[in-house]
């Protein structure tokens, strides 16, 4: 099952990269949500100028090197960003052939505390290390931030990397949610403020945006999810 | 478009109104067929009759086979890991209630047999039993279960995997809703071409002649029962005048579509068919079927295995011939029809409540009419005054009559019954039309009104022409022919399914290719902070 779930997610997650002259710096994960070359990530590891570029996952199951000198890239640029949800849509600047598996998006609301969920992204690219990371995980708890943003929390310590990649159910084989970084009681703490008042907690929670809210950005860029 | 369905105005369904090919061509052939018959009227029946008793006798086998091995399948289907799979995707809605489905998939998938046959076949195999001596105890429990062979499990199954099939390749990998798209895992991208056509085709003449020449065969049933009840003359007259009424209400019914036509008619029909399963119920003799009810279903399911799989291989007989074969050919020749109408409004549904809801609901709702209506008739002729069986030989249609007349207020239950037979029919009627505009309109669900108008109105005039200039039961033999064929194409059918479902669940990735792309190469560089830009803002 969960291998099932990771063949079928990591041919459509790939390494968000900016550009630096000769150089690429990371920045994040992202994932293949369109066959027009359509990416969801999170809108705040992009900065606001500068080239942005994927890089797709070596195709080869096996053994891979841990660290890539080089990479062939591929060009993007945001077509839709959504601060208030943290998410952007990206797009491929050029026609490229690629197949997606059918309805292989499926939503937050779908899913249950306690579902089998794995998390995927590329947990420490900024070390240059360049290697799809799965975890898994249960969802923890479905909340509301204070924003009206659907949040799914689940048990697994995310790291810096993984950030844009896709939280997908175990059951389903479906992308339920966008990843956005490890769960900080503090700053979700509308005490937060104050910062005196509040007791620190270090958590291995995580949350990922719900599907959702992605899906209204690609209805919004005009196009419609799989 | 009166029919406001959920997938109206996406416009991959308007891709084609007329599938030129499709539609003139089977038109064409229709006619031809019919212009044949009349002419060739003896010949044209010697031939498909013998054709038929040709596939009994060397072919009876292999629906036998066919049969079981689908309803295997589909019961696996129903337990094993693809149940969860939602026709539409996982967020897709159904399109109906869960009560205006059933009706919509008893009312076209059972229909006017059940009504006659109800009542006649298990007397036929009490009177004259395969097994067991007839007459006794053991031969009217042996008939219960014959009858519910016949009309269980077994046709249910297979209306189910055509209906599957359709919706699955058409509403999860979008597909049009045709039977060529059940090709798709085989076939490729040929299902558009002359092969895909040549498919279509069949499908399209042979539901248009099975439901035609129902209707043709079924009139001249009301019109004997009507002459029995009111003794409203037998006559040509009479039943093209009854196929006209049933053609109109029909059109009717089609142009509506689906929600405003079909589903109010078939929700009628099986409002007005519990009503009469109720006073025959209640009138008649109720212990004894309350009792045989619970007992026939047992008696079924310990026998299954060994009564489905029977070949009177050892007895050397041909019974099965006129019976078993003849239903299986007959399910099989249907099930393009049939399926392709449940698949048509299934949409929405999950493969689990998809199988639940079209081999065990229906299968269980045949068996208490079966045993309400058989055992009625079993019962007077074990206990009470007789003369039920010696009817059923006479005329099937009137034995339904003569079995009402033996139970209090004859005449009332006389017209509910006359009444579900109508609206049975119309039920028939309209779902085949829908089916043949559909593919006709190359696989779109909501096909222009003028089609529908024309198919609708077409199926009655070939049912009256030939009622007029015989050779309804020719062509009826020649729809049912099908069925062998058909057999073959429907285990490819559960391979190519199964293919499907597997790879739809879990063999499915993301294929890319950086080959033709422009790409660039970059040196790597590791950050010296962690690049963050702009606050999150959901707290």
């Amino acid at each position: 099952m969960f291998q099932t779930v990771c063949q079928k997610f990591s041919g459509g997650c790939m390494m968000v990269m900016r550009q630096d002259g000769d150089s690429v710096t990371f920045l994040g994960t992202a994932f293949l949500v369109h066959d027009n070359g359509y990416l969801l990530t999170v809108a705040h590891i992009l900065p606001k100028e500068g080239r942005l570029l994927v890089v797709p996952e070596d195709p080869s199951s096996d053994f891979t090197p841990i660290s890539q000198e080089r990479v062939t890239t591929i060009p993007v640029s945001v077509a839709q960003r959504d601060p208030d949800r943290d998410l952007a849509l990206l797009k491929i600047d050029q026609e490229m052939e690629m197949r997606l598996p059918d309805h292989f998006l499926g939503s937050g609301e779908n899913m249950y505390v306690g579902n089998s969920v794995m998390a995927m992204g590329f947990a420490f690219g900024h070390q240059t290390l360049h290697t799809l990371v799965s975890m898994n995980a249960i969802i923890s708890a479905k909340v509301l931030s204070h924003n009206q943003s659907k949040l799914l929390l689940f048990d697994s310590m995310m790291h810096d990397g993984d950030r844009g990649g896709p939280l997908v159910s175990v059951g389903e084989g479906q992308v339920v949610g966008i990843i956005n970084g490890r769960f900080d009681p503090q700053e979700a703490s509308s005490e937060y403020t104050d910062g005196s008042r509040t007791v620190t907690t270090n958590t291995n929670v995580s949350y990922a945006v719900a599907i959702e809210h992605g899906i209204e950005l690609m209805e919004k860029e005009g196009i419609r999810a799989p | 478009m009166p029919d406001n369905s959920p997938e109206t105005g996406e416009h991959r369904w308007y891709h084609l109104d007329v599938h030129p090919w499709v539609f003139f061509t089977s038109g064409g052939i229709i006619i031809l067929f019919v212009a044949l018959t009349l002419i060739f009227q003896r010949n044209v029946d010697d031939f498909f009759s013998t054709v038929q008793s040709g596939i009994g006798t060397y072919a009876g086998w292999f629906f036998v086979w066919t049969m079981n091995i689908i309803l295997v399948y589909v019961i696996s289907l129903l337990l094993g890991r693809f149940g969860g799979i939602r026709l539409g995707g996982a967020e897709a809605v159904p399109e109906f209630t869960t009560l205006g489905w059933f009706s919509m998939l008893f009312s076209a998938g059972m229909g006017i047999g059940l009504l006659f046959y109800g009542v006649a076949e298990p007397m036929f195999h009490f009177i004259a039993s395969p097994l067991v001596e007839p007459g006794t105890p053991e031969a009217a429990r042996v008939a219960m279960d014959i009858t519910f062979l016949h009309w269980g499990l077994h046709p249910w199954a297979i209306y189910a995997i055509v209906g599957l099939s359709l919706a699955f390749f058409s509403f999860n990998k979008g597909l049009p809703l045709s039977i060529r798209s059940v090709f798709y895992p085989l076939l490729g991208e040929r299902i558009y071409g002359p092969i895909g056509n040549i498919i279509d085709i069949m499908a399209t003449v042979a539901t248009l002649f099975g439901v035609a020449t129902s209707l043709g065969l079924g009139v001249q049933q009301v019109n004997a029962g009507l002459n029995h009840l009111f003794g409203i003359p037998q006559s040509t007259l009479v039943q093209v005048i009854l196929i006209a009424c049933i053609t109109l209400i029909a059109t009717w019914s089609v142009v509506r579509g689906i929600s405003a036509g079909i589903k109010l008619l078939s929700q009628i029909n099986v409002f007005c068919a519990a009503a009469l399963m109720i006073f025959v119920l209640m009138l008649g003799p109720t212990l004894f079927i309350m009792k045989a009810l619970l007992e026939n279903i047992g008696f079924y399911l310990q026998n299954l295995p060994q009564l489905a799989t029977w070949n009177e291989t050892y007895e050397a007989t041909d019974w099965q011939q006129g019976w078993t074969v003849f239903y299986w050919g007959w399910w099989i020749s249907w099930s393009p029809f049939v399926g392709m109408f449940i698949a048509r409004v299934s949409y929405g549904r999950t493969i689990a409540e998809f199988i639940k809801g079209v081999l065990l609901v229906p299968t269980l709702i045949t068996f208490i009419w079966i045993t309400v209506f058989g055992n009625s008739a079993i019962n007077i002729e074990m206990f009470g005054a007789g003369g039920i069986a010696k009817a059923v030989q006479e005329n099937i249609p009137v034995s339904l009559f003569k079995l009402l007349e033996n139970f209090p207020l004859g005449s009332v239950t006389s017209m509910v019954a006359v009444i579900v037979v109508i609206t049975f029919f119309v039920t028939s009627s309209d779902s085949g039309s829908l089916v043949i505009d559909i593919i006709t309109a190359g696989g779109n669900p909501d096909p222009p009104i003028i089609q529908r108008l024309f198919w609708a109105v077409l199926e009655g005039v070939v049912a009256a022409v030939l009622l007029l200039g015989g050779g309804l039961v020719a062509l009826q033999t020649a729809a049912v022919t099908t069925g062998l064929p058909f057999s073959v194409v429907l285990l490819g059918m559960c391979f190519a399914l199964h293919k499907g479902l597997a790879e739809y669940k879990e063999g499915q990735s993301f294929e890319f290719s950086t080959e033709d792309a422009k790409t660039g190469e970059f040196r790597t560089r590791p950050s010296s902070r962690l690049p963050t830009y702009g606050r999150r803002r959901f707290w």
